[in-house]
């Protein structure tokens, strides 16, 4: 118990319900968009039932002391209530406990509280204020006992029929983008209906009067909703692996109602084709007579019919498109693509023919058809925050990138390579816009389903081949006898094949998570390479440094892990956490890991190179390498390519800090003055997570101070510096993109490698002027103005002179520095 | 009628719930959807002592709140951490640097009870708190991706009041050095490479 000062003065406010705040521990509510975290949202009936309780506690009446606006609220008694939704609640009947209430509350001062010991931050979110008409979802408006119910059996023009169609689409892709069942697909009212329209129901009801034909709404339309429905299970069982988080980036709850499970998809197909039949037959010909009636010309039946069609046939492919994804192993992905293709075509048109696009203008709206306000049917205690559908354009465009996501997914099982298979991943998840919940689900489906990666290897066999390509080791690693142990770091790798970001860079959650997950596997990895020195006998080779084992797996383990670590860096800057007054600290911590990064890959390139011409005499017993088609090119050539991307990676980092140093020594870039800021603290936090992962060995503050100083070295010549690094930047850009896709394994994600070349590129060239600017003594720093601006936006960076910004705009990860 | 001056507004740590009723107008403006009174209380009458009102002492009684920040700080895995759960301030008022007024007397006190980190979360879109909170040496810590139901992203905001000193760079010298002992030889290469690096950076 908890007991709150008071003052009786104060009655609005003191109309504290007990009642509800020990019962609200069991109602919940749908989230709002509060500035807290939101409760989750449940639903049960036992809280519909304690629900009850409550409004029926709250209607006979806590007296006098409700808001003015809520007398014409009139609300369902309990017993009616009940009547109404024909519900036999199970269990005790109810007890009208008002009037204790009343009488024990009467002792209670203003603002005190009887609640459990246990009410916390959520349950206060989730407990709501009765005869709030924002809060509660049982309240019964003036409005909806006037409402007339929806009639199923009136007959709809053909104008509305595409009207109706385009609203459900809208619906079925709002949904897509996050928003509930409830507010969108579920608010058709046909829904609930399907199995009832019928010709022969159309026939009894003897509404036929005005010679429209009843088969527009009891097959056309029946047949595209059921379509939708359909889809949109399929989609729902995708959905429902849990791949993305719910509740942010998908709503998989049903509120229990069916989404045509009952219905095959061939079922559905076929009357779909059936509705495009009595479209082509019947349908055509009546509408002609019908527009001519309506003084239209003839064509613009035509145009109707044609809108129909292809509303139709999207949904065919769509459907087929999905039902072949849902197949085990991948097995149908080639047939998908070419039904979303053809979804495509119809959402866009082609050369020869109209598509959607040009004919959403026909549809007229029916407004009686949808109830937004459906969700108070469901199992809801609070009305969800009121939503907004996309718009038809912004609707057309979502399945327009979704339909190229998929397609691009279904390309993925002409595997390549294990590398060609990550970069895919790493391309994928920066696409922008970032790709829909559906395509990211299912990209991660298409990884790995029952321990089947592309529907036909295993993951360990995944991580094998990665291994192989990085360091081929000998054949003895991954032979029965010693399958066992390797087998140990493939769990968990799974991280190292882009799903580190789910399939999308603006939610890095899961990072942190994998990269201890890998320092685990470090462990592991080092202990097997142990083992497997001694099983494969192997001689160390001898370096420098005394003698040297291979550490083929470990090898491969650090670097995921170094991959992992500069993603998760690089990714900062793409997800504007990093300030400016902080650009420099993490391009010089990015500088560091890149630079161990390639010296990992450069012994490993040694260590392979020496083996290999020792070995050269036995070398035949590795030609039972693997039975999947290696890379052409040799192991060491490989390394170096992936090293010559880790120098341009270092290259630029190492400018852009640099230039930052020239400028800070030049007067240039004034760290901004904010009051609870301390570096050192700063650095400490920020780079928490690289200090807790044992190796790259943590650089500390000291280091940073020290490194960062260059206490002899003057502005101008450090802006040398780092115009000769941009300059190896793009000598190393210039060598990658004269490399073939096969030799960077970028395969699967050619175009997005080169742009993402081409971007690295324009920041070299671009802080290279402006380096030439600053050089350049017509337009030297000393007569810029001196006053530094204070900060108004991170991003926008005044933390420089007012001739100067900071800029991603031609690359999100690589700043560009531009003097104007 | 004159605009507000900062001479005006007087600081005042909340004692009352009478009170209340104020603050939940005050925020309520800025919210699509209200609080339960549940939810004012859970912060306020556990925190009472980390809610602040800014007052117009020109106002009448009913309006007289034109500013308030409530909070709390409890512990969060290993950390003591802060919670900035809401700050709100007039609309005529704004721009006097009430809002930052508050959050320093919050931070303060928060900092005072040994908070080792203050976070709140706040819209990407919200570029007012975002300056506000950042000019005072708030990070960006995490983007939540899609955080409120409109869809916007927010980010998790975090002032760090503990970490680095000298401390810092003993502990991960001696766990580098224990790693040392006991890894193998690329975990030797990295140490190596570092100092290569170090050495290139002082060249």
């Amino acid at each position: 118990m908890t007991f709150d000062d008071d003052n009786k003065c104060d009655r609005e406010l003191n109309e504290v319900k007990t009642s509800l705040s020990i019962l609200s521990l069991s109602t919940t509510t749908t989230a709002s968009s509060s500035p807290l975290p939101q409760p989750p949202t449940t639903s049960s009936s036992l809280s519909s039932l304690v629900r009850s309780v409550v409004d029926f506690v709250d209607d006979s009446g806590i007296k006098g002391s409700k808001p003015e606006e809520k007398k014409d609220v009139i609300r369902a008694t309990f017993d009616e209530r009940m009547r109404e939704d024909g519900i036999q609640y199970i269990g005790p009947p109810f007890k009208d406990i008002t009037k204790f209430l009343d009488e024990v509350t009467e002792e209670f001062e203003l603002g005190q509280l009887v609640h459990l010991e246990s009410f916390g931050l959520y349950d206060a979110m989730s407990s709501i204020e009765i005869m709030d008409p924002k809060m509660d979802s049982g309240m019964v408006f003036e409005s909806d006992i006037n409402k007339k119910a929806f009639d199923p059996f009136v007959l709809l023009t053909p104008k509305a029929v595409l009207g109706v169609m385009d609203r459900i689409f809208i619906c079925e892709m709002t949904w897509h983008s996050g928003h509930s069942l409830s507010q969108t697909l579920y608010t058709c009212l046909y829904l609930d209906l399907l199995d009832n329209i019928t010709l022969d129901a159309f026939a009894s009801s003897d509404k036929n009067e005005d010679s429209i034909p009843a088969e527009l709404v009891a097959i056309v339309l029946k047949a595209y909703i059921l379509g939708t429905v359909k889809c949109c299970h399929l989609v729902w069982e995708e959905m429902y692996k849990g791949h993305v988080y719910e509740e942010e980036d998908f709503a998989t709850n049903r509120y229990g109602k069916p989404l045509c499970e009952d219905k095959s998809v061939s079922e559905v197909i076929n009357l779909i084709d059936m509705a495009k039949q009595w479209l082509d037959d019947v349908g055509k010909t009546w509408l002609q007579d019908y527009e001519q009636s309506c003084d239209a010309d003839q064509s613009s039946a035509d145009v109707i019919v044609q809108a129909l069609n292809l509303r139709l046939s999207l949904r065919k492919s769509f459907l087929i498109a999905l039902n072949n994804i849902s197949q085990p192993r991948c097995s149908q992905y080639a047939s998908a693509a070419k039904h979303l293709q053809r979804a495509l075509v119809c959402l866009n048109g082609s050369n020869d023919g109209t598509g959607i696009r040009e004919t959403i203008e026909i549809g007229i709206d029916v407004e009686s058809v949808f109830d937004p306000m459906i969700n108070r049917k469901l199992v809801s205690q609070t009305p969800p925050r009121p939503i907004k559908l996309l718009s038809i354009e912004e609707s057309l465009n979502d399945l327009d990138n979704l339909l190229k996501e998929v397609i691009s997914i279904c390309g993925v099982i002409e595997y390549k390579s294990a590398s060609s298979l990550q970069n895919y991943f790493a391309y994928f998840a920066a696409r922008r816009p970032a790709p829909c919940a559906f395509s990211r689900s299912l990209l991660q489906s298409t990884l790995c389903t029952d321990d089947r990666v592309l529907g036909f290897m295993s993951m360990h066999q995944l991580v094998k081949e990665s291994v192989l390509e990085l360091n081929n080791p000998p054949y003895p690693y991954f032979t029965s006898k010693t399958e066992l142990i390797t087998s140990g770091i493939g769990s968990g790798s799974r991280g190292g094949f882009g799903s580190s970001t789910g399939g999308n860079n603006s939610d890095n959650t899961n990072i942190p998570h994998l990269l201890r997950v890998f320092v685990g596997n470090a462990s592991k990895a080092e202990h097997i390479d142990s083992e497997l020195h001694t099983i494969t006998k192997e001689e160390p080779m001898n370096t420098k440094d005394g003698p040297s084992f291979s550490f083929y797996l470990s090898t491969w383990v650090y670097h995921q892990k170094l991959v992992m670590l500069e993603e998760t860096l690089f990714l900062g800057f793409e997800l504007e956490l990093y300030g400016p007054h902080e650009y420099m600290m993490i391009y010089w911590y990015l500088d560091y890991i890149l630079g161990v990064h390639n010296r990992h890959l450069e012994r490993m390139a040694v260590y392979i190179a020496g083996k290999a011409a020792k070995n050269k005499k036995d070398n035949r017993k590795s030609r039972r390498r693997q039975s999947r088609p290696t890379p052409a090119p040799p192991i060491v050539s490989q390394l170096i390519n992936k090293q010559l991307l880790l120098t341009a990676k270092q290259e630029i980092c190492r400018g852009v800090y640099r230039m930052i140093v020239a400028l800070r020594k030049s007067n240039d870039w004034v760290s901004p003055n904010l009051e609870y800021d301390n570096e050192n603290i700063r650095f400490w936090n920020r780079t928490k997570m690289l200090r807790n992962l044992g190796s790259p060995t943590a650089l500390t503050y000291a280091d940073f101070k020290e490194t960062t100083r260059f206490p002899d070295v003057s502005s101008r010549e450090l802006l040398s510096a780092a115009l000769h690094n941009f300059e190896t930047c793009r000598s190393a850009i210039e060598r990658l993109n004269s490399l073939k896709p096969t030799e960077t394994h970028m395969e699967l994600c050619g175009p997005e490698f080169k742009e993402d070349m081409q971007n690295m590129l324009r920041v070299c060239i671009g802080n290279s002027i402006s380096i030439q600017k600053m050089l350049h003594p017509g337009i030297s720093s000393s007569k810029r103005e001196a006053k530094a601006s204070s900060i108004q936006d991170q991003n926008s960076s005044t933390i420089t002179k007012k001739d100067m910004a900071i800029e991603f705009k031609y690359h999100p990860w690589y700043a560009y520095i531009n003097v104007k | 009628m004159a605009p507000p001056s900062p001479d005006q507004i007087v600081y005042v740590p909340y004692s009352s719930e009478l009170q209340l009723p104020g603050i939940m107008t005050l925020i309520e403006k800025d919210l699509s959807e209200p609080y339960s009174i549940y939810t004012y209380r859970y912060f306020i009458n556990n925190w009472p002592n980390l809610c602040f009102m800014a007052l117009d002492k020109t106002s009448s009684e009913s309006d007289v709140c034109v500013g308030v920040i409530i909070c709390k700080l409890d512990r969060h895995r290993d950390a003591y951490r802060g919670y900035i759960a809401m700050l709100a301030v007039k609309k005529e008022y704004r721009k006097m640097k009430i809002g930052t007024s508050l959050v320093k007397m919050a931070i303060n006190a928060m900092k005072s009870l040994n908070a080792d980190e203050i976070v709140l979360e706040t819209e990407r879109t919200n570029v007012g708190a975002l300056s506000l909170y950042q000019n005072l040496g708030f990070l960006r810590d995490k983007r939540l991706y899609r955080y409120y139901l409109n869809g916007v992203d927010a980010f998790r905001l975090k002032l760090f009041c503990r970490g680095g000193g000298n401390e810092a760079g003993a502990g991960s010298k001696a766990a580098s050095k224990e790693l040392e002992d006991k890894m193998y030889e690329h975990n030797r290469m990295s140490d190596e490479q570092e100092t290569n690096y170090k050495e290139e950076q002082q060249d």
